[in-house]
């Protein structure tokens, strides 16, 4: 792991609605100015084309979604650096933690329905092996939260209510030089004043 | 737009509606193509995850220019030649060489100054490369490697000789069906397109 470039991982199934889940990793890597890893894994025996195809598909139109709802804010996912997307085979959990003993990264995000049992202490594991972890929560934004004026207020929204373990020290730097993110507290704290 | 009106809109429609920043319209275009925009990526790099890249790439580069879209083309013909040319400008920068025609004395002689060639003449060129580039890739692997050593790495026919164990004149020989090879399916692809011309090549290379 490079010291300069920071790399954030996300890890999803296809099994599961994670949409949401990556356009807010890409969205983070954009604001880091980190290179965002994808990982998951097909069942063994599995690795055809056409079940690849399945997912490069489903890449795909999480993208869409992304451009559907956040790219109006400016953020451009060409300034986002990605990396290969690391599709093995095996049970997702147990490949994760097998690949970062090898292969570390900075973050990895995880949405909480994708690990089984990551709310109630499934992820220790998976901390174990990190730099560090965010565990989204499982509540979605509703609709009326996706057009709201502001994407930063969305962004800042959800990682208010994820559970971080062992985040770098420089983690809230790098977001700390985010002007969004002094807009977002400051309605958050006139919010919480009335 | 409501959803059910959207389903039924006519892609132009769509364009119409996304440019007033109806990101429902937007979603709606995008989830008729990414697919075949994916097919058509995989199509020239055979490479599913070079394909994948390229296709968000291309995707993104279309959408974010959709008000330079003017309807002289259908929006399809519109995205694919976006596609194509994205394609075709990373399979280049990929690539690190220019294509010369498959001659045996390639690069001596009918060369022109690239300066000289018209628009029309570089593109042109720029797609004859990029359908071989894609043929060459298709070759099985004995033939492929044969033609990128000696046309991408320059080895002299000796170093062939030497390389593959076999003698000069055998490596010639295989060298001139390779390329007999590979004109004949050029010819094919330019005459009943390059993605048909692929199919049966992976076909036959399979049985």
């Amino acid at each position: 792991m490079s010291s300069v470039k920071k790399v954030l991982l996300y890890p999803f199934s296809i099994d599961c609605p994670y949409f949401e889940g990556y356009a807010w990793a890409m969205e983070l890597a954009f604001r880091m100015r980190a290179s965002l890893q994808l990982f998951t894994t097909i069942s063994a025996g599995q690795k055809v084309k056409g079940s690849t195809d399945s997912i490069y598909h489903s890449l795909l139109e999480a993208h869409g979604y992304f451009l559907q709802h956040y790219h109006q804010e400016g953020i451009k996912s060409n300034e986002v650096k990605h990396e290969a997307c690391i599709i093995l085979e095996g049970e997702l959990k147990e490949e994760l933690i097998s690949h970062l003993k090898t292969n570390p990264v900075n973050i990895v995000i995880i949405d909480s329905s994708v690990i089984s049992g990551a709310n109630t202490g499934g992820v220790k594991e998976i901390v174990k092996e990190s730099a560090g972890v965010i565990l989204l929560s499982e509540d979605q934004p509703s609709d009326d939260n996706m057009t709201h004026p502001s994407r930063a207020d969305h962004f800042y929204d959800r990682l208010r209510r994820a559970d971080l373990y062992k985040l770098p020290e420089n983690f809230f730097d790098t977001l700390g030089n985010d002007h969004s993110l002094f807009n977002y507290l400051r309605k958050f704290i006139q919010r919480k004043r009335f | 737009m409501s959803t059910r009106i959207i389903s039924k809109a006519t892609d132009e429609e769509l364009v119409m509606s996304i440019r007033v920043n109806d990101r429902e319209a937007l979603g709606e275009l995008y989830n008729r193509y990414y697919k075949k925009v994916f097919n058509k990526c995989f199509s020239f790099t055979r490479k599913q995850e070079q394909a994948f890249d390229l296709a968000q790439e291309a995707l993104m580069k279309a959408f974010e220019n959709i008000h330079s879209f003017k309807g002289e083309s259908s929006f399809s013909t519109w995205l694919y030649t976006i596609t194509h040319r994205h394609c075709l400008a990373a399979l280049k920068k990929s690539s690190r060489f220019q294509f010369q025609p498959l001659e045996d004395n390639s690069g001596s002689e009918g060369e022109r100054n690239d300066l000289s060639l018209t628009a029309e003449e570089n593109n042109e060129r720029a797609e004859q490369e990029l359908i071989m580039y894609s043929l060459i890739n298709a070759l099985p692997e004995k033939e492929r490697d044969l033609l990128n050593l000696k046309y991408l790495q320059g080895e002299s026919i000796e170093n062939l000789k030497t390389h593959l164990n076999i003698s000069g004149s055998a490596v010639k020989m295989r060298l001139k069906r390779s390329r007999e090879k590979l004109n004949t399916l050029y010819t094919l692809a330019l005459t009943y397109g390059l993605d048909q011309v692929l199919e049966q090549v992976e076909l036959f290379t399979m049985s």
